[in-house]
């Protein structure tokens, strides 16, 4: 039996309907470590296409040393990203902001001691939810929020949200990897990211 | 050709999903502009059906000078002009400081479109917009017989990995009592104020469900 559909199948099955227009957003891939497997400190999944606008999901089920998450797009590991992430600790009405230039991966959450929300990244379980704008000809802006455990019924969380860029033009997304930030702490098992895009109108 | 047994739908985005509770949300619409051009589309708006919720996204290749970009939304496939809306934008700043966030807050009332992004130079976070490209995510709630509420978030790029950029949230509120609150489908993206243009390519979709 054929796997394949003809063109008069696709129009007598009401089944089929594979037009770009009338899809939602679509999979575009996706990785995760095993159960049972050795930490990684580098996650990456392929896409099978490069969409307009892709969207990130990341699971991180804990981190073997305190560190923060970071992306990299296309396995470009030069200093072309910047981030801007915003923390509001348990407690403090205010956010305190870092901003860091020229890195080596969009880093998705705050890492700075001493300030009035101070946040080492810690090694608990996060999820994070992003959007990254993937045109030709122009840098890859994206935009996310985080939130991460605590373990306890008796301790808040953090709130975490931040933006940031792969200022590469020449070239769209076809892969993402995660990262630790510090490119030191291994990701635990379980650890995953999938991906979803979609193309305009 | 046999039959798709359940739960083994060679077909996951055929019309045997549409209107299925299991369905996630469905694309229903959206316009991309291939030539500058300050509205999205070009005359009236995107209709789609109407939706308990819906969610959209947004990309902004640039602008052909300091801009940034609006939103308005109707009723029974026309776009409202009307001073039927109010919004509230908050900023964060950008450059390369490292401390305590002051936001930045710019409120409008009675105005004819949603700002999507903090939009004044009335204020110290003096912000009305660049050339750089931009991505937007909105959601709006779409209950017959109450206001339409928004909220939205955006990031705007620097077109530089040395200068760190600035954070976008708001949100906004449509308010059209006299003719009842009635269901919104359909929208159109436009500049906010002044010259500017949106570059080719920039566009959006519309994506919505129903709660039940």
């Amino acid at each position: 039996m054929s796997e394949f559909v003809t063109p008069s199948k696709q129009i007598l099955d009401p089944r089929v309907d594979l037009n770009k227009q009338a899809r939602g957003i679509e999979r575009l891939g996706g990785a995760k470590i095993p159960l049972g497997a050795p930490g990684q400190t580098q996650l990456t999944a392929g896409l099978r296409a490069s969409t307009d606008i892709i969207i990130v999901q990341i699971r991180c089920t804990g981190l073997s040393a305190v560190d923060t998450l970071g992306l990299r797009f296309n396995g470009d590991s030069s200093a072309s990203y910047w981030n801007h992430n915003d923390v509001s600790t348990a407690g403090n009405a205010t956010f305190s902001n870092e901003n860091e230039i020229s890195q080596t991966s969009v880093r998705l959450a705050i890492t700075v001691t001493g300030l009035t929300n101070n946040d080492d990244g810690g090694t608990q379980a996060r999820f994070c939810f992003g959007w990254f704008n993937n045109t030709a000809g122009v840098e890859k802006i994206g935009q996310w929020f985080q939130c991460r455990a605590t373990n306890s019924i008796a301790t808040p969380g953090n709130l975490y949200f931040g933006t940031g860029s792969w200022v590469k033009t020449g070239q769209r997304i076809t892969s993402v990897t995660l990262v630790t930030g510090g490119g030191v702490a291994t990701m635990n098992a379980g650890t995953g990211i999938t991906i979803f895009g979609k193309d305009y109108p | 050709m046999g039959e798709v047994q359940a739960g083994k739908d060679r077909y996951p985005f055929g019309p045997d999903r549409l209107n299925s509770a299991a369905q996630g949300f469905t694309y229903l619409g959206g316009a991309e502009i291939t030539a500058a051009n300050a509205n999205i589309p070009t005359t009236g708006g995107v209709i789609v059906p109407v939706r308990d919720l819906y969610l959209i996204y947004i990309k902004i290749v640039g602008y052909s000078v300091a801009g940034t970009v609006a939103m308005q939304i109707g009723a029974n496939s026309v776009i409202d002009v009307g001073a039927k809306y109010r919004h509230r934008n908050i900023i964060g700043p950008g450059g390369n400081t490292l401390g305590t966030t002051i936001f930045y807050n710019n409120s409008i009332n009675s105005t004819t479109q949603w700002d999507l992004a903090y939009n004044s130079s009335a204020v110290a976070q003096n912000d009305v917009g660049d050339l750089n490209t931009c991505i937007l995510s909105v959601t709006i709630s779409n209950r017959p017989g109450t206001s339409k509420i928004g909220s939205w978030t955006q990031a705007r790029g620097t077109a530089s990995a040395a200068t760190a950029g600035k954070l976008f949230i708001g949100q906004g509120e449509f308010i059209d009592t006299a003719a009842g609150d009635p269901a919104i489908n359909c929208f159109k993206l436009k500049v906010s104020t002044g010259t500017a243009t949106m570059s080719a390519d920039s566009g959006f979709g519309i994506w919505g469900r129903n709660f039940t």
